[in-house]
């Protein structure tokens, strides 16, 4: 990588990066998670670009753009996947962490500072975006939601995943989460801002794209996992639309 | 010295086990290398080393999914139909036959050095598999960030995970920190190969004699497997006499039954050690085969095992491979190790809970667990019947 940063910075940043990619540790609810979410992201892209993930570097070709990409956990199975991949983080901080993870991991990723909006200024056009638990964190859901639309080729596919908002998804994400298992730090999540299926698809209508299926994440405390569900909206779930 | 030193998968040990894995990765791209300290010129064509090996449908059909029964000379294959328990004078105490058992046998015996060399031959123009021979691991270490190997003439290789299947007394356990409890039954297994008089009929046979057990186990043609248990301090005499005069105390300790008995091989001496590693899995690293659990050998588990472990481990790297995930990712590594020692467990420790009861004295009716359990891996039905039968008896004998 370019590292224009010094020493002892880059020795902070590993450390940053061991602890962000620990799967017991602080991160531990979104390791937790990722393998379905995974799941649901590779079988919409699969199906919607005909490619066969039995096959190494399925998705060669595919140029994509994960927002909101953190320390790169969605980012980097799309890099393994062989997909030319521009992660994208409007807060600063986690950046050089992907960055360093990323290269120890042997992985081409273009992780970038930049907002939906600043990309599309660009003029940067992707088959795929994925906006997970993204929309839940912006203050004007509907116009983020455009620009994102405008990053699409015609034709691409857009997967976005966020939070219901009803009493249950408040007692797990808000209660559950943050107040009793404190797997996320308080105040992470703000109730108002979560979003139902329907509003949901509205707005992505709204936003000018085609919603294409819809599909819960559910977590099993018994078997402390995560698995998809057709029916079970009730607290995460994610939207898939293509751009006509 | 290795010229390429980065990979996606580094295996140690080149036996039944870390070829296995290797085939059952086949055609997924990712690259491995195989660090063997035994010759090339062994592994093309290893030596006869006395071991027989009993085979589950199971594993049968594993091999032959890999390309590996194809590699086996249909003239080198022991069927097993039927097992027979003789018990010092009274012949035929018990009696298992593959009638119930719904396949039309119980099992097959395949000579260990032909499976190897099948093994061998299905691995060897394997696109991305890197074999390196003649070498010897001097360091292994692993963290969130990859695996490293150094081996002896100074290379050092990495990798994203590093797998070792370097026989139960695995120097790369040890190197790793992975404790193992191990459990030294003071005796040796001696087998060889004998050829004699009269058909065997595709039948086992078991005798016991006080404190040896010996068992006969049909190979192709008029030739059996010999395997005698006995203590320590016999083996030496049992090895070093007269072959004919040992062929012929074979044949009159379990009544003649196959007329004359004539020994065609070298004898070969083993102690029976049972090895479980605590764990079966760490950062970037898992173990496989006999380094992951060293089954006591006369109960026919350790090859079939292991191999059901390798197909088991390959599984959750080609899932992880094809979900764009970590192949090292620590679920996937602890979904092997749940699922693969809720395969052993049961049977290492019900192996050497009967073990134990044997090495006291033979009655009828622990005979019959014995059986069972020699006979039980071949035989799927059973199992379960057998299984908590073996529980029953360890709670007996703590
Ligand atoms: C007498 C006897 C009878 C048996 N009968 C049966 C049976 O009927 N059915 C059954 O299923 N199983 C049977 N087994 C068990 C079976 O043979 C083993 O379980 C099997 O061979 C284990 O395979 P492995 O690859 O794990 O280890 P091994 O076969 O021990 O191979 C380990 C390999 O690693 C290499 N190695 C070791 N250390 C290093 C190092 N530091 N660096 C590099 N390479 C190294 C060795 O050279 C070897 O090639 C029997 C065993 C014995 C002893």
């Amino acid at each position: 990588m370019q590292t224009s940063i010094d020493p002892d910075e880059v020795a902070k940043f590993e450390a940053m990066a061991a602890e962000w990619w620990d799967p017991a540790g602080k991160f531990k609810p979104l390791h937790m998670m990722n393998p379905c979410r995974l799941e649901f992201i590779n079988a919409q892209i699969a199906e919607k670009f005909g490619r066969d993930i039995t096959k190494p570097l399925p998705f060669q070709g595919l140029r994509i753009l994960d927002i909101g990409c953190g320390g790169g956990l969605l980012s980097e199975p799309m890099a393994r996947l062989g997909a030319e991949i521009i992660g994208a983080d409007a807060s600063k901080g986690t950046l050089p962490v992907a960055r360093i993870h990323a290269e120890q991991m042997g992985l081409t990723i273009d992780y970038r500072h930049a907002s939906a909006e600043e990309l599309g200024a660009a003029g940067e056009k992707f088959d795929v975006v994925l906006n997970m638990e993204v929309v839940e964190h912006v203050a004007q859901p509907l116009e983020y939601l455009t620009s994102c639309q405008a990053l699409l080729k015609s034709g691409g596919l857009m997967l976005t995943s966020t939070i219901n908002r009803n009493p249950k998804s408040y007692m797990v994400a808000i209660v559950g989460a943050e107040q009793i298992m404190r797997w996320l730090p308080k105040g992470t999540h703000e109730f108002d801002k979560f979003i139902t299926p329907s509003e949901l698809e509205t707005m992505i209508g709204q936003a000018g794209l085609q919603v294409t299926g819809q599909t819960g994440f559910v977590f099993n405390p018994f078997g402390w996992s995560w698995s998809l569900s057709n029916r079970d909206l009730s607290v995460n779930y994610a939207i898939a639309a293509v751009k006509p | 010295m290795a010229t390429k030193t980065k990979f996606d998968i580094i295996v140690i040990g080149a036996g039944p086990a870390g070829l296995g894995f290797a085939k059952a990765l086949a055609g997924t791209g990712l690259d491995i290398a195989i660090i063997e300290a035994q010759s090339k010129a062994v592994l093309m064509a290893p030596p006869e080393d006395g071991r027989d090996i009993a085979l589950t449908h199971t594993s049968e059909k594993i091999m032959a999914d890999m390309g590996m029964w194809a590699h086996i000379p249909d003239n080198q294959v022991g069927t097993i139909r039927d097992a027979k328990v003789i018990n010092g004078q009274s012949p035929f105490a018990l009696h298992f036959d593959s009638q119930g058992s719904g396949a039309d046998y119980l099992g097959r015996i395949v000579p260990n050095h032909l499976i190897r060399h099948a093994a061998y031959q299905v691995v060897q123009d394997q696109a991305d598999l890197t074999l390196l021979c003649d070498s010897e691991v001097t360091s292994v270490e692993t963290d969130n960030t990859g695996g490293r190997v150094g081996l002896k003439d100074g290379t050092e290789l990495h990798a994203a995970l590093v797998i070792a299947a370097d026989s139960r007394f695995s120097t790369t356990r040890r190197k790793m920190g992975i404790a193992a409890n191990s459990l030294d039954f003071g005796r040796v297994v001696i087998v060889c190969e004998m050829e004699h008089e009269l058909p065997h009929n595709d039948t086992a046979f078991e005798c016991f004699h006080y404190d040896q057990t010996l068992a006969i186990l049909p190979m192709y043609g008029k030739k059996s497997s010999v395997v005698v248990t006995l203590p320590s301090v016999q083996a030496e005499g049992a090895t070093n006499m007269d072959g004919d005069a040992f062929a012929a105390d074979i044949s009159a300790r379990f009544g003649d039954q196959l007329g004359a008995m004539k020994l065609v091989t070298k004898r070969h001496a083993y102690p029976l050690v049972g090895v479980l590693a605590r764990q079966f899995v760490a950062t970037r690293f898992a173990l496989i085969g006999d380094a992951a659990v060293g089954m006591h050998p006369v109960t026919a588990h350790g090859y079939n095992l292991g191999l059901s472990g390798a197909v088991l481990l390959a599984g959750e790297v080609r899932d992880a491979l094809q979900n764009g995930r970590d192949i090292a990712d620590m679920a996937g590594l602890k979904r092997y190790e749940v699922g693969h020692r809720k395969n052993v467990l049961p049977l290492y420790h019900g192996t050497n809970a009967l073990v134990r009861l044997f090495t006291n004295n033979t009655m009828p009716g622990k005979l019959m667990r014995d059986v069972a359990l020699r006979i039980g891996s071949l035989l799927p039905p059973v199992k379960s019947r057998i299984l908590r039968q073996l529980t029953h008896i360890e709670n007996h004998v703590r």
